[in-house]
Formats: C-alpha cells, sequence, structure tokens
C-alpha cells in the first residue's frame, strides 16, 4: 500500500504547495522599508507621514514631497505624507507616492503630533498597532509641533532621522531623560493598567536640525495634559526606576556659582509603599549608588568631607522627585501610580480613590525618602593642585 | 528437473574444449601442453588467463616443479594428487565441475588437466593487477595514520589483521554477483559484535540477487532492502583504522573484492558526523569540532531555506540595519528568493560536480574559478543578491565540514526539499518540512538499529556521541563502555 500512498502523498502536497501561503509573500527586493511613522491631526482628517528607504537603483520617480537623503545602508531615504479623512486611506495612498510597496514591520519610531496627543491618543495608537502593525519595540514619542516635521529633519550626521531619533531616545535614556519604557506596546499596556498614567518623550528639532528630547509629556488616559520640566523629567526617572545607568548632578555648596559634581548612578533602587497607620501616606523611596565624577566636593583643601556631600546629593535628589510630584499633581495626572499601591493593597480602598479627575493626588500625603551612597570614584590618581574647578 | 551439471570429460582434448569453450576465442585465455611423469608421461594441459596470473610464480613453483617430480608409473588420477601434494603453492584443489573450474580460470587460477584424470587442479597462482596502499585521499587526515584500502580483498583483510591482532578478529567469506562471482568478507569482532545485527548481515548478503557486483554502493543498497533511503544507513570509508574502531565498537565490516572502501553496518547519524581524527587530537578540541560538524549539517539543510523564509515572507524578523543593507543589494534581483536560491545552489551543485570530475589540478582551478567568476558576475548581473551568494557559500562549506561525504550529499539533497516548502509557505513551510525530516530521520533504521541512536531513542550508557571524553586504558577489558545494547 505504501508503495502507491507515499508517491501519491507527495504529489498532492507538491501540488498544494503552489496553492498555499504565496499571497502574503513581501520580497525584500520587492518592497521599501519604512522606519519611521509620523501621525497628525489635519482639519480634514488625519495627515500620515512615512520615512521610507527607496533602494537606489529603483528610486526613480518618487513624487516624494520630502528632500531625499542618504543613508539606510545605501538607500534613499524619502519622507512622504499624505492626508485623509481616514488614518487607513491615508497610509493607503501613501504608496502611490512610491516605486515599491513600503512595508511598516522596521517602524523604529512611531511620532504623533502634539495636537492630535491632546485629543487623545487611543485612535492612532489603535491604528498603530494593528492597521500598521509596528513592531513592539517600536518607540511611541510626542513631537513638538508635527510628526511630519520630525521625520522631516535631517540630524546632523544622520540622514535618517528616524533612526537619528532612536538613537536620541537611547541616550536620554541612558541620561535618565527617558523612561525605559517608551514603546508602543508598553504605552498600551500602561494606559490598560489601573491607577496609573502614562507620559511619553517630547522631542523637538533643534535649529540646527537635531533632535532634542525636551522633557515628558505627562497623560491623564490617553490625553496630553501637560509636561515634566527636566528637574521634574530627572526625577520622574528616578522614581520609576528609570536611572540606573543615569546621573545624578548635585552642588557641593549652596553659594551661587558652584561647579558642583556628577554622581553616574551605577545601582538604583526605587519603590512607592503605603505606610499604614495613624497617619496613612505614601512613602517613595529612592536609594542610589554610585560613583563620583569629580572629586572636587570631597577636595581636603577646597572642599567638604564625604558625609556633607552625600547630603546634598540626597537633598538634590528630594527636590527633583518633589519636582515631578508638584507637576504630577498639578496636572492631575497619576504618573507614580500612587492609587495604584494602595489598590494593591486595601483594594476597596483604591477603587474608591481612582477617579477620572484623579482628585486624589492633592489629599494623599506623600514622603520622600532618598539615600545617596558613594561608591568609589571615578578619578584614577589624586587631584593635581589647583586643579579645581574656580 | 534440476539440471546436471556438466563434468569434466576424461579425454584431455575434450577437458581442454569443455574449459575453453565458454572463453570462446579470447586473446588472455593461454593453454600450455606438459606431459608428466616418466618416459613420453600422461599428457597434460595447463590453463590460464594471462595476467591475472603470478607468472614467476606459476613457472617457478608449477611448470618447473611438475617437471622435476618423479611420478613413477601411476594413473591419472595419482598424478593429480602427487602433484597437489608436491607444488609449493597458497592453495591446489581438486575439482571436477567444468563450470567450477571455469570460474576459477576466470579469478586469476591455474587449472591443470590431465588426460584421462577426468578433474582438474586448481592451482591459486592469482595476481590480478593492483595497486600499492596508498594515502586515503577522501577521508584525509592531519594526525593519525593515512594508509587505505586498495582493491584488493587479501590485502585489506591483511591490513586489518596488522592493525587488530587479536584472535577475536573474524573474517567470514561470501561470494555474491551471478556473473561477476565478486568475493567478500564479513569481518566481526566476537564478543563484541551484536549477534542480531550480524545475522541481519547474514541474512541480507544471501537475499542478493545481482547480475555483477561491481561496487560496495550495490551491496549498500542490497542492505536497504531496495528501498528508497534518503540518508546514508551505512558507512563507507576507505581507512583501516576506522574500520578498527568500527569493528570494536561491535559494528560488523564488509569488504569486497575490487572495491577500496569497507562497508560498516549499522551507522548512526553521530558516527556519521565522528572522524576517526577525533581520537588523535585533544578531547575538547574534537568535541568542539563535532558540534562544528553537528552545525554544519544543519546549516546544510536548513540555512538557505531559513533565509529564503524571511527574505520572502518575515522581513519583519530581520534585524532593522541588515534588512536595510540587505534590501539595498537586492534590488534589481529580477527573481524571487526561492528561484534565486535554486539557481545559485544548482550552480554551485555544478561547480562541486565538475571539481570531482575533472583531473586534480584542473579539478581546483574550475572549482575556485568557477565559484569566484560565477558568483562575482551573478551579483553583477543582478542575478542574484549578494547576500544569497554569501548563504550559498556559507552552506557549501557547511557541507564539507562533513566528514561523510554521503551523508553531505543527503542533507545537500534534502535541502532542495526544505527550499520548496520555504520558499512557498514561509517559516510554516520551513517548519513543516524540518519536522518531517527530522520524524522521517527519527524513523529511521540502520540494520534494525534507530538512526538517532543513542540519543533518540535515549541510551545514558552510551558517553562517546558529541562529547570526546578522554578514553579510559580499561574500555575495551570492560566491555566497552561504548558497546550498543
Amino acid at each position: 500500500m505504501s508503495r502507491r500512498l507515499g508517491p501519491l502523498a507527495l504529489l498532492c502536497l507538491t501540488l498544494l504547495l503552489p496553492l498555499t501561503g504565496c499571497w502574503s509573500r513581501q520580497e525584500l527586493g520587492q518592497v521599501d522599508l519604512a522606519l519611521g511613522l509620523g501621525i497628525d491631526r489635519a482639519p480634514q482628517g488625519y495627515r500620515i507621514s512615512a520615512q521610507v528607504v527607496i533602494a537606489p537603483q529603483a528610486s526613480g520617480g518618487v513624487s516624494a514631497t520630502g528632500a531625499g537623503g542618504g543613508g539606510g545602508g545605501g538607500g534613499i531615504t524619502v519622507t512622504v505624507a499624505q492626508t485623509e479623512a481616514n488614518p487607513s486611506a491615508a497610509l493607503h495612498d501613501l504608496r502611490t507616492q512610491l516605486p515599491k510597496r513600503p512595508v511598516y514591520s522596521h517602524v523604529e519610531v512611531a511620532v504623533v503630533g502634539e495636537a492630535l496627543a491632546r485629543q487623545g491618543l487611543a485612535p492612532a495608537l489603535d491604528f498603530v498597532s494593528r492597521t500598521v502593525r509596528v513592531r513592539d519595540d517600536a518607540w511611541l514619542v510626542v513631537a513638538r509641533g508635527t510628526a511630519e516635521q520630525l521625520l522631516r529633519a535631517r540630524p546632523p550626521g544622520n540622514a535618517l532621522s528616524a533612526r537619528g531619533l532612536r538613537r536620541t531616545l537611547e541616550q536620554a535614556v541612558a541620561q535618565s531623560l527617558a523612561p525605559r519604557t517608551g514603546s508602543v506596546i508598553q504605552f498600551v499596556a500602561t494606559l490598560a493598567d489601573v491607577g496609573v498614567d502614562p507620559v511619553l518623550p517630547i522631542v523637538r528639532v533643534g535649529s540646527a536640525g537635531q533632535l532634542e528630547v525636551e522633557g515628558l509629556a505627562v497623560f491623564r488616559s490617553d490625553r496630553l495634559v501637560g509636561e515634566l520640566g527636566r528637574d521634574a523629567t530627572y526625577g520622574y526617572n528616578y522614581v520609576r526606576g528609570n536611572a540606573s545607568t543615569g546621573v545624578l548632578a548635585f552642588g557641593c555648596t549652596s553659594q551661587p556659582g558652584d561647579a558642583g559634581s556628577l554622581l553616574s548612578v551605577t545601582r538604583q533602587r526605587s519603590r512607592v509603599r503605603p505606610v499604614w497607620g495613624a497617619r496613612t501616606r505614601l512613602r517613595i523611596s529612592v536609594q542610589m549608588h554610585g560613583i563620583l565624577d569629580d572629586r572636587s566636593c570631597l577636595r581636603p583643601t577646597t572642599g567638604i568631607a564625604q558625609a556633607p556631600a552625600q547630603t546634598l546629593a540626597r537633598a538634590a535628589l528630594r527636590r527633583r522627585i518633589q519636582a515631578a510630584l508638584t507637576t504630577a499633581t498639578r496636572l492631575r495626572a497619576d504618573i507614580f501610580g500612587l492609587a495604584r499601591e494602595i489598590w494593591r493593597y486595601r483594594p476597596a480602598l483604591g477603587r474608591g480613590l481612582i477617579t477620572p479627575d484623579r482628585g486624589y493626588l492633592a489629599r494623599l500625603p506623600v514622603e520622600v525618602v532618598t539615600a545617596v551612597t558613594f561608591d568609589n570614584s571615578g578619578e584614577l590618581a589624586e587631584p593635581i593642585p589647583g586643579g579645581a574647578w574656580p | 528437473m534440476p539440471e546436471r551439471r556438466p563434468r569434466l570429460p576424461c579425454s584431455l582434448r575434450e577437458a581442454v574444449d569443455a574449459v575453453c569453450a565458454p572463453f570462446g576465442k579470447t586473446m588472455d585465455l593461454m593453454i600450455r601442453r606438459l606431459s608428466l611423469g616418466p618416459a613420453d608421461g600422461v599428457p597434460a594441459a595447463l590453463i590460464y588467463c594471462e595476467g591475472l596470473v603470478d607468472r614467476p610464480a606459476l613457472e617457478q613453483h608449477v611448470i618447473a616443479a611438475l617437471q622435476r617430480m618423479e611420478f613413477g608409473p601411476l594413473t591419472a588420477g595419482d598424478l593429480l594428487r602427487v602433484a597437489s601434494r608436491g607444488l609449493s603453492l597458497r592453495q591446489a584443489k581438486r575439482a571436477a565441475g567444468v563450470r567450477r573450474i571455469v570460474q576459477a580460470v576466470a579469478a586469476g587460477h591455474a587449472v591443470l588437466l590431465c588426460d584421462g584424470a577426468g578433474a582438474a587442479l586448481l592451482l591459486d597462482v592469482a595476481k590480478g593487477p593492483g595497486r600499492q596502499v596508498d594515502v586515503s585521499e577522501l577521508e584525509p587526515v592531519i594526525k593519525g595514520p593515512r594508509e587505505a584500502f586498495v582493491e584488493n580483498l587479501g590485502t585489506n583483510i591483511a591490513m586489518l589483521r596488522r592493525i587488530l591482532s587479536d584472535p577475536r578478529l573474524r573474517f567470514e567469506s561470501f561470494t555474491a554477483g551471478q556473473v561477476t562471482h565478486t568475493p567478500g568478507a564479513i569481518a566481526y569482532f566476537e564478543g563484541q559484535v551484536d549477534r542480531r545485527v550480524l545475522a541481519r548481515v547474514r541474512h541480507g548478503l544471501r537475499r542478493i540477487r545481482v547480475q555483477k557486483l561491481l561496487g560496495s554502493r550495490q551491496m549498500e543498497e542490497a542492505l536497504t532492502r531496495g528501498r528508497w533511503v534518503l540518508l546514508p544507513i551505512t558507512s563507507s570509508t576507505e581507512r583501516p583504522d576506522r574500520v578498527v574502531a568500527a569493528l570494536l565498537e561491535g559494528r560488523v565490516v564488509i569488504l569486497i573484492q575490487g572495491t577500496p572502501n569497507a562497508i560498516i553496518v549499522p551507522v548512526t547519524f553521530w558516527h556519521l558526523i565522528q572522524s576517526p581524527e577525533d581520537y588523535y587530537t585533544v578531547p575538547q578540541f574534537a568535541t568542539f569540532t563535532r558540534i562544528m560538524r553537528v552545525l554544519g549539517s544543519i546549516a546544510v539543510l536548513a540555512l538557505p531555506s531559513f533565509y529564503i523564509a524571511l527574505t520572502s515572507y518575515h522581513l519583519e524578523l530581520l534585524p532593522t540595519v541588515l534588512a536595510l543593507s540587505m534590501n539595498v543589494a537586492h534590488a534589481g534581483v529580477p527573481f524571487p528568493g526561492l528561484v534565486e536560491a535554486f539557481l545559485m545552489e544548482l550552480i554551485f551543485e555544478a561547480v562541486r560536480e565538475a571539481g570531482i570530475r575533472l583531473p586534480k589540478p584542473a579539478g581546483q582551478a574550475v572549482t575556485i574559478v568557477g565559484g569566484l567568476i560565477i558568483g562575482q558576475a551573478a551579483i553583477e548581473a543582478r542575478l542574484v543578491s549578494p547576500m544569497m551568494v554569501i548563504v550559498v557559500a556559507a552552506t557549501g562549506v557547511a557541507s564539507f565540514t562533513l566528514p561523510s561525504y554521503p551523508l553531505a550529499v543527503s542533507l545537500r539533497t534534502l535541502r532542495f526539499f526544505v527550499m520548496l516548502f520555504s520558499g512557498f509557505l514561509g517559516l510554516f513551510g520551513f517548519m513543516t518540512a524540518m519536522l518531517a525530516v527530522l520524524l522521517y530521520v527519527s524513523a529511521l533504521r540502520s540494520v534494525g538499529r534507530p538512526f538517532l541512536a543513542p540519543l533518540a531513542p535515549y541510551d545514558p550508557t552510551v558517553s562517546d556521541v558529541l562529547v570526546r571524553r578522554p578514553q579510559r586504558p580499561d574500555a575495551l577489558r570492560r566491555g566497552g563502555h561504548r558497546r550498543r545494547r
């Protein structure tokens, strides 16, 4: 039986092959890879922009409205944009401006315009994650101005603004200026979480075309309600545990013009916990260990002793956390997930607290506890006499 | 009713005619007339094939010896008996059947016929054309012995006996091929050999019904019972040390006259990826190279298919930077990944085949020049992308890491099957095809032994599979920790 059945099965399988699967084929040479995707609110609907790398041999006939540039492994980068009432229709129409079918699976950064963010990100998120289907680790950022402007920018030394933007964001994370949880999927997860509001980095195009992370955009639910300044951004990242590779700058004295010192954080631990008792409160505790880059604070002649220096660093840390807390309270956005922490231990109490206007933020007493330890000095030798900054 | 076998006539003239008739008028059949015994003696004839007999031995040990002998008044039948005792030869047998006598002449024996005897004396003076023991060319090693088998069965047996001078080494003779009557030998190590495997081999050899047995391949196919087997379930080697190692592991070895290879059964996948050199180098390095070979075999099977699946269906799985550079490199190539891969793989196979068939210096030149120039030209003509050339080259190099040539050829053939599935179904097809191959290999048996043993089914007593442990001096005395169950 097997002698006849085997060839027959093989024949059936072979005949089946050409009938299956081929329609989802997307040959690498037949597509253009999009690296950045922008979504803006336009008077007529939505404006979708995409930064696409086009292979040079097939780049003729591009009706791109943006300037082309080198980069992308030898390809030409163009930014194309289309406005339609429906984002999906706009995305579909982008294809007419490109020589080949664009593929969005390599989108590294999804940018939303400020105006759209103020209206609410939910439709844009739905579009990005379900229609475009960008990668889970693609960054989501808010553009100062429009997303299209950000994608058309040409950062110095990098023709691909999407790649440059990603690099800028990664550097911002290393400097405690942007949260690690900046991807589309994490933003959606935060939105779905109870009792915590998300933040996203705000990026603007500098005067020289460079991309800069200005701070953090604060959302209440999916709507942009305000921003954290630089100090508050640091404070937010310290509390959220995003500073394990960051820095903490602090002054050695309270004198004006003090050059101060810089602590490179090597490890960090933070937690937000309710403290129950006669005076129930939330305690934010942040412990930081790091290497002191510059020991000018600790010089025997001009500086101060280690303990006072640590106290100053602790105070600087506390001040930034307080700045973040103050801004969050003012904006009525629970970016630290304070209500969630209470809900974890006392669900009934937590549920009662969580209201759309986040009014509980003004009522909740918050205690900030900080600790800073200088593990080591980054210097290899003793300081040169007179070598301290004036 | 069975046909009666013709016996040798008593008359010398008729006997000579009976022996020579099957050969027709072949020029290499020699008939030398002699006279044995006192006075005019008994007419006799010596028949042999020129070129197959050792002429000096024939002249010195047969003809001169016969003429020196004192026979006295004897009958023709006695003459043969006396002659067989008086000749200083390896073998002198009396035979009466014409068919046997004819076969002996064809096999290189000299046949002595006497008038009135009705029988012949088969004198073993065979010395066919043969070459000296040479360096192994197909299975070279950096360290370790270099000698390889030759076409002569006796020489090959002697080489094995010289390495493994133990009385437990046994050889059993057999003859196969209804026309060629090719002699062969089954070798095994008594006490180590798996009796069931030995019985299967004997049974398989008895079942061989081929007209002509010209090489080991036919024997291997006979052992697979004529089924289509996609992977080699016998191992062929030209290295005596490898055969000895197999014998000590309890395997059965088949040697065939005229073939400079020995067939080892049963074999497993792990046996095929091991090289004799593993035991001449430090264990760590041998283990590392074995792992490299396993990875190489996976690469041979999977690399082009995986590449096709990624570049034709699953672009999102490529790292962005790589995808960008590949996209640019791929621009202008008119074919889909599957066609591109088939094209390059077929060109590569053609170049490889040409390299083998051509004389050695020309073959190397063709391989290098063909590989470089065709690859470069294909890229410049935008026939294939540079990445595809890299993938094909990497696959080719990976196939060369496998010490077993038949395994490499089989995997290279199976690769096209996996490529086809990947080309039509993407990673889903890739996984389907790989799973099909895995299922097939898992179910495959070599002379009754699972092909993936001792890992599937797992046998914890066998340790020398992927990791080459340092050998203990008493490994054999303890019964051999590598012995199969």
